[in-house]
Parts: C-alpha cells; structure tokens; sequence
C-alpha cells in the first residue's frame, strides 16, 4: 500500500491538511498577542519621539492607558499626526513614516515641534536592516542624535554631517546605504507635513 | 547499529562528523548570522530545535510515508515547524523576534535539517532521531559561535555586547561583513581537518566509521 500513486496523493494530502491545521488554530489563538505586541511598539516608539517619558516597569495596560491620556490623534488637511500637549501649553505632534530601507521596509515615528520646525525626536517600529551594520540606526546613539535638531528651510530638512558640508546628525560608517535611505525617507514625510499643513512657509 | 549509540551520536554531531566543518552543510547561515554572538546563539537554538523536532516527526511517520514524496512530506515538517518558532517568538518574546528579523524564516533553508531527516530518520526510531537531530543542531551552533566571537571581537570589541577590547582596538570593518566569514570558517576547518588528520593516523578506524554513517 505504501507505494502506491493513489497513497502518495492521500498522504501528502492529509498530512498537508494536518499540519496547515494545526498552524492556523496556533496563529488564530495567537494573533491577539501578536497585534497587541505590534500596537505596544508603535505606542513605545511615539512616546520616545515626543519625549514622553516610559516609566519602568509599567504592565502594558498602564502604558496603554497612559498613552491614551497623553497622545490623541487628530487630522490636519487629510493627514493624520499624534499631538501631544505638554503641562507647560507646548505641543509636539508625531508623524509616522514608512518606506524603503536597503533590505526591507523601515517605518518609525519622527516628532516635531507645533511650528514644524524642530525635530524632537525619533524612534523606529520596525527595520530589517544589516544587523551590526545598517541595523545600527536602532542603538541609541544614533537614534538621541534626531533630539532638538533644527530644521535647514531650504533643501533637505535634515542632512549629515560630512567633511566640508554642515549638517546635524552623523551616518553610520559602513552602512551607507541604509543610512541614505532612511534620511530620505524622513525627509520626505517632513516636507509631506510642511506641505501639507503650510508650516514652514 | 554504531549510530544507535548515544554517545558516539554526540561525538560524531559535535566533532568528527561535524555538520558545517565536516560536511560542510549550513554554510549559507553561517556566513549570515555569525556577526553577533547573540544572533548566532539564538539561530542555534532555533535550528536545533528544527532539526530535533523534524527528524522526531520524520522518524514518527516513517513507516507510513510513501518513499516518493518523502521529500515533499520532510519539506512540510521543516516548514511547519519555522513557522511555529517564528509565531511563538512574535507572540512571547517580541523583542527577540524583533532582533532577528528575517533570520527565523531563513531557518528553513538549513540544509542540516533535511540531511538529517534524510540520514538518519527515516531509518530510526523518534526518540533517536530527536537526539541526533538535536545534536547536529548543537555541532552546528559550536562552530557558528567560535565564528562569531571570533567575528564579533575583531569587528566591535566585544563579547556579547560587553567591551573586551579597549578604546586601543581599531574595529575591522571587514569582520562585521558577510566576506570575513568565509576567511573564519576556511580557518576553522582547516585547523579541524589538521587535528583530525593527525588523529586519523593514530586511529585510522573511527574516523572511517564516521564517514560511512554520513555518506548517505
């Protein structure tokens, strides 16, 4: 029986349906987890970029519960942003990006000031780059670097620093690429945002 | 059967008929994951998890499935059981999962898990197979970590992520790249093959026993 066509096609057959079976029942019962994880992060790394300080040791819900309290959304000409009121009347509004890194999608949160002038910070949701190489943009030296950063008007908002060019943050050496692109994909969803709401104009 | 043996399974997965210095499997991950001890670390544990729980399926089934699509079947296992470790690791451990990216996925290119589901499973019995699964994950790591601290040192400085090596130290650049791994792992093995070689005029016989379980 073992080798015969008929059982070749049963048996895959049930196998497959076996094991894809007990795949989806693990990832139904877990994509709750997964999706409170993914919505944990994001909170994580808008609180970072507006300087919303994490207090240790909190349980998710506090966070959640904080955030909720602290960051609401609103809409400004068809583009949403995360503003943020601080006890003192200033505000800093959150914008996520998205876009291409050298190997895979980087998306993060930047924060800006309320005249769109000033970065307050930036944080990273998710990033497939090189580790130890591109992957770098996720350690903290690099990432405090984009704290209280003043715009440039003209051009690229935000530029590195190199030998003969003034510029306020510094790339990663070895990981040009990933550096390049994620700059580029900040810099276009700060100019979206000056567009957009006419700041900077 | 020499191989039922607990004992020479360990010797023959971590040393003489080591899966990446001997057989020269796994390369492609090797060259991949080994610029960190710690990725290396936990891509280690997840492929000798892989192996072990695969060859254990494998062995379990094997004597029902049709020797045609045994392939098919043992392609199936691996890639139920990436999937399960990927799941798990985005639901209880994010930050892990979160650390390393595509690489979880990438598991299921590892030649090992299938040499071994080929070469030893489907002719012995589950409880066996898990432990020689397992181990041959396990020979694997062993080389990997020698590779990535060699890696990690020379290219950061550290261990881990702890300084060893002062502000003196200049880091190699070329160390954090894919190319450095081919230099390690070709000086691994020769320094492997050397020792071996010396043992093998010894004791021409063990070695030969080695081989022969591995020649499938």
């Amino acid at each position: 029986m073992k080798d015969k066509p008929w059982f070749n096609l049963v048996f895959m057959f049930i196998c497959t349906a076996v094991f894809t079976g007990i795949l989806s029942g693990v990832y139904v019962y877990s994509r709750p987890l997964i999706q409170a994880n993914a919505r944990l992060s994001e909170i994580k790394a808008q609180m970072n970029a507006l300087e919303l300080a994490i207090p240790a040791g909190v349980s998710s819900a506090e966070l959640e519960e904080l955030y909720e309290r602290s960051i609401h959304e609103t809409e400004v000409n068809g583009l949403t942003l995360y503003k943020y009121e601080r006890e003192d009347g200033s505000i800093g509004y959150a914008i996520p990006f998205e876009g291409p890194g050298l190997w895979g999608s980087i998306s993060g949160i930047i924060a800006l000031d309320q005249d769109f002038k000033t970065v307050l910070g930036m944080d990273f949701i998710s990033q497939n780059e090189t580790p130890g190489l591109g992957g770098r943009i996720e350690e903290d030296w690099f990432k405090e670097q984009f704290r209280k950063i003043v715009l440039y008007e003209e051009g690229e908002p935000i530029r590195y620093a190199s030998a003969g060019s003034e510029g306020q943050v510094d790339a990663i050496t070895g990981a040009t690429s990933t550096s390049n692109a994620l700059l580029n994909i900040i810099n276009e969803s700060i100019q979206e945002v000056k567009t957009l709401t006419g700041g900077g104009n | 059967m020499a191989s039922s043996n607990y004992r020479e399974i360990a010797k023959q997965t971590l040393w003489t008929d080591n899966p990446v210095i001997r057989q020269i499997l796994g390369i492609c991950s090797a060259l991949a994951v080994t610029n960190l001890v710690s990725n290396t670390l936990v891509m280690g544990i997840g492929v000798s998890l892989v192996t072990g729980f695969s060859s254990l399926t494998v062995s379990a089934l094997r004597k029902i499935m049709p020797t045609r699509v045994r392939m098919m079947a043992q392609t199936l296992i691996i890639a139920f059981y990436v999937i399960l470790v990927d799941i798990v690791l985005r639901a209880f451990y994010p930050d892990m999962s979160k650390a390393l990216g595509p690489y979880v996925g990438l598991i299921i290119t590892n030649c090992i898990i299938m040499g071994r589901c080929e070469a030893f499973a489907q002719m012995n019995k589950p409880l066996i197979s898990f432990y020689d699964g397992f181990m041959s994950g396990m020979g694997y790591t062993l080389v990997l970590t020698a590779i990535a601290i060699v890696r990690e040192l020379m290219g950061f400085g550290t261990i881990l992520g702890f300084p060893i090596l002062g502000d003196w130290w200049t880091p190699w650049t070329i160390m954090v790249m894919a190319p450095s791994a081919f230099f390690v792992l070709a000086s691994i093995i020769w320094i492997a093959h050397s020792i071996t070689a010396k043992k093998s005029a010894a004791s021409d016989q063990t070695i030969n026993k080695g081989v022969q379980a591995s020649g499938n």
